[in-house]
């Protein structure tokens, strides 16, 4: 049976051996894959139907910072369908 | 003519006071509407022109049961109708929270004012009375309309093709549509 014992000064030499090849690795930049999960997909295609419609930089340069934010925050938010009757009035008494 | 009839454009510009339909402040929140994008570009350029808006209780009735269709039917599949509704009345505890909110974002929006009236008001009532047998409109739209004129509005911002054909004799108004 072999057993191995970890000091300090171990674990500092292998932090700082990671720190330099961390320090000297080659960064290569690599695009952002939104198409990664259906989900992520799903969100990425609803967050730019928001406003990706909507002239947005347009609207904030012609509203002040506390409208553009109440707007932004309004519009589009629910993903629902409408259908023209779910406008139809409820009449509370109309059932007899 | 007293009734104009504006197709909303980025080039419209609006007349100071405008009373909002349900229907535009419903699409404009859904971005699944076919047409979230007009009533979303209508609302911005209303607010972009500092544009008064009105709103009144019937119009909060509308959203609250309007959204509560539109919600009940998203989750569940099925159209809900207010017969169900009065056999089921948790429904309603179910979707509040969702309600709530569109309500509250509602009256946050910038220039946003209640409108509403006096209900012993008899005058208020016969002028829409008149509204309602002249223009032939449904009741809840003669309201939306009284209310428009008792309050000296002059703008309406509606996707409903109702209010295309008014004539209102002696009163100017400007019909906004999307």
């Amino acid at each position: 049976m072999t057993s191995t014992t970890y000091t300090k000064d171990y674990f500092i030499s292998k932090t700082f051996a990671a720190g330099v090849l961390l320090g000297v690795a080659t960064i290569i930049p690599q695009p952002i894959d939104i198409q990664s999960t259906k989900h992520e997909t799903v969100f990425f295609i609803e967050q730019s139907s928001r406003y990706g419609a909507i002239d947005m930089d347009g609207y904030k340069s012609t509203m002040t910072p506390f409208a553009f934010a109440a707007f932004k925050d309004f519009i589009g938010e629910d993903n629902f369908e409408i259908h023209p009757d779910d406008f139809d009035v409820f009449y509370p008494d109309d059932e007899v | 003519m007293p009734v104009t009839v504006v197709n909303f454009s980025p080039t419209t510009d609006f007349v100071d006071t405008v009373y909002v339909d349900t229907n535009l402040i419903i699409n404009a929140r859904n971005r699944a509407s076919t047409t979230y994008k007009q009533a979303a570009s209508l609302f911005g350029y209303l607010i972009s022109q500092g544009t008064n808006l009105f709103i009144s209780s019937l119009v909060i009735d509308e959203i609250w049961w309007s959204t509560l269709r539109i919600l009940y039917r998203n989750f569940t599949g099925t159209d809900l109708n207010h017969y169900y509704l009065k056999r089921h009345p948790a429904i309603i505890g179910r979707y509040s929270p969702l309600i709530k909110k569109t309500t509250t974002k509602v009256l946050r929006l910038p220039n946003v004012q209640m409108v509403g009236y006096d209900p012993n008001n008899v005058g208020f009532i016969n002028n829409t009375l008149d509204i309602f047998t002249s223009e032939q409109l449904a009741p809840r739209d003669s309201f939306h309309l009284g209310l428009t004129m008792a309050c000296n509005i002059q703008g309406f911002a509606t996707g409903d093709g109702d209010f295309d054909n008014l004539t209102l004799p002696g009163y100017d108004l400007t019909v906004y549509k999307y």
